[in-house]
């Protein structure tokens, strides 16, 4: 109980005690949704903060050991990826906004392979291809890095092959298409499911969270879809509208 | 032909110089470990191979004095490689370098001599290095120190490689043996832990010593550790137990013999 709502009049009729009790519901409604926002930017607010603590401190002491070989044999090359390790983890710690746009999220991507790349060389292709009209939608901060984190990681454990991974954007009318696909071991489809509903069990926890944040963003519709089978590589696509209501960077 | 111990390539003069190999699936990795190895004089060779499929070819042909391993590579880990190294005849002493730490207790169960973190200080390695020479210098041969013991009036000798631990009784201690016999000799646990931690013995309770050449197990449930020596199962007091890790990650291989898993 929050308060009380009184009407005060000259004598009690019918109707009015018929109002007065609608408008109370009518304002108890209104708080308990108001109370139900503020509860779920909670829970977004905490999500973020959960995959931001997530950046794997194996990619991070592996970068600085590259960056540290490079001082030695390419003082150049090491400069370069100090620079891009410090913007990298400069974005991925940043504490404002819930959203952020696609050229940002996508740069932040670049660098993150850049570093990647130095570390496994040419055992890791990566494709971009990226449609400019795309740029400027407004999507949830780090909803397509953890993908392409799942992505390299997948790339590279197919047995001593070549990790090929393709980074797609495209413009679809009113909304925006990514696919992030690689070649590598693939998942059994039943483990995606489940880690769309949330197991945390499973090592791919960015998934479940992203595909969360997604629907709280946009609506169900706009989950992730995930086409993947074991040895089959893994595709996994995020639809986004280009304009939501209240979705801003 | 596979794993060994100190066979190496002698390097020149003096001590036999180590052949290392090194295994690590990302190559600016790779490069700055065998650097840092060579630039140490202690170390003769280094071999550097880019998975563990390499590592398992070049040892089927080769003999190398210790491995350097990285843990997170596709294909073979190291964690696997370490293991099927561990059932080589003479398995070479194993130091893992990797970014983090969580692989350290699997790291400790196969026995690693060392776990070396990422990116590489030369100094730890060089520490790492020491640890591996360490380990492959045979262990002191205690066999000819004699302990006279007194039962019943007659004084015996005990070879102390044969005793497996030592309980703490008021002033005295009673020395298990191999043979299940024990006996009570006038000296205070703190004396002998001084005395013999040379030879291998170690305080794992406020009242035990044990011999870590004859630890078979240590096993830890529920956040309790324990060691078996021949048939008996002795607790490792919290206080002891992370000392008791460390000592037996650094003498593994060499002062411990395999358990059968």
């Amino acid at each position: 109980m929050l308060g009380t709502v009184q009407a005060f009049a000259m004598s009690t009729t019918a109707g009015l005690v018929r109002a007065t009790e609608e408008v109370a519901e009518w304002v108890s409604g209104q708080l308990e949704l108001a109370e139900l926002d503020a509860h779920r930017n909670r829970m977004i607010e905490a999500e973020v903060r959960a995959l931001r603590a997530q950046i794997s401190p194996h990619f991070v002491y592996n970068s600085l050991n590259a960056i540290a070989s490079f001082v030695r044999t390419d003082p150049d090359r090491a400069r370069e990826l100090l620079l891009e390790f410090a913007d990298f983890t400069r974005y991925s710690f940043r504490r404002h906004g819930e959203f952020t746009t696609l050229a940002e999220e996508l740069r932040s991507i670049e660098r993150y392979l850049l570093l990647e790349q130095a570390r496994f060389g040419d055992r890791l292709q990566v494709t971009l291809n990226i449609a400019p009209e795309v740029l400027p939608v407004v999507v949830p901060f780090l909803c397509i890095q953890p993908l392409v984190e799942n992505a390299v990681r997948h790339g590279l454990e197919g047995a001593d092959q070549t990790g090929h991974l393709t980074i797609l954007a495209h413009d679809r009318g009113h909304e925006a298409v990514l696919e992030v696909e690689d070649n590598g071991v693939g998942e059994d489809p039943e483990r995606v499911r489940r880690a769309l509903a949330g197991d945390a069990e499973l090592d791919s926890v960015g998934l479940g969270n992203v595909d969360a944040r997604l629907r709280a963003t946009f609506g169900d519709d706009y989950g992730l879809v995930v086409e993947t089978a074991p040895g089959a590589g893994t595709k996994v696509i995020v639809r986004v509208p280009k304009f939501a209501p209240g979705v801003t960077a | 032909m596979t794993g060994t111990g100190m066979t190496g390539p002698s390097g020149g003069a003096g001590r036999p110089r180590l052949r290392v190999l090194v295994v690590d699936d990302e190559r600016p990795a790779l490069d700055e470990l065998s650097y840092l190895l060579d630039a140490d004089d202690r170390v003769g060779e280094v071999i550097a191979c880019q998975s563990a499929t390499d590592g398992l070819r070049t040892l089927r042909e080769r003999v190398v004095d210790c491995v350097f391993l990285d843990i997170q590579m596709p294909g073979l880990s190291g964690l696997e490689l370490a293991e099927v190294l561990g059932r080589f005849k003479q398995p070479p002493p194993v130091v893992f370098v990797t970014a983090h730490e969580q692989h350290a207790v699997d790291a400790f169960d196969l026995r690693a001599v060392d776990y070396v973190l990422k990116p590489v200080r030369p100094e730890r390695l060089a520490e790492a290095v020491r640890r591996v020479l360490g380990g492959t210098t045979p262990p002191a041969p205690s066999a000819d120190t004699q302990i006279a013991v007194e039962r019943g009036g007659v004084t015996r000798f005990v070879d102390r490689g044969d005793i497996t631990h030592v309980e703490a009784q008021g002033d005295y201690a009673r020395l298990h043996t191999t043979s299940g016999d024990a006996y009570l000799v006038r000296v205070p646990l703190t004396t002998l832990e001084e005395e013999w931690a040379e030879a291998g013995f170690h305080r794992i309770h406020r009242s035990l010593l044990v011999a870590l050449a004859h630890v078979t197990e240590v096993r830890s449930e529920a956040g309790r550790t324990s060691v078996r020596v021949g048939d008996v199962e002795l607790p490792v007091s919290r206080r002891h137990t992370r000392a008791l890790r460390d000592v037996l990650v650094r003498r593994a291989g060499a002062a411990v013999s395999r358990d059968p898993r």
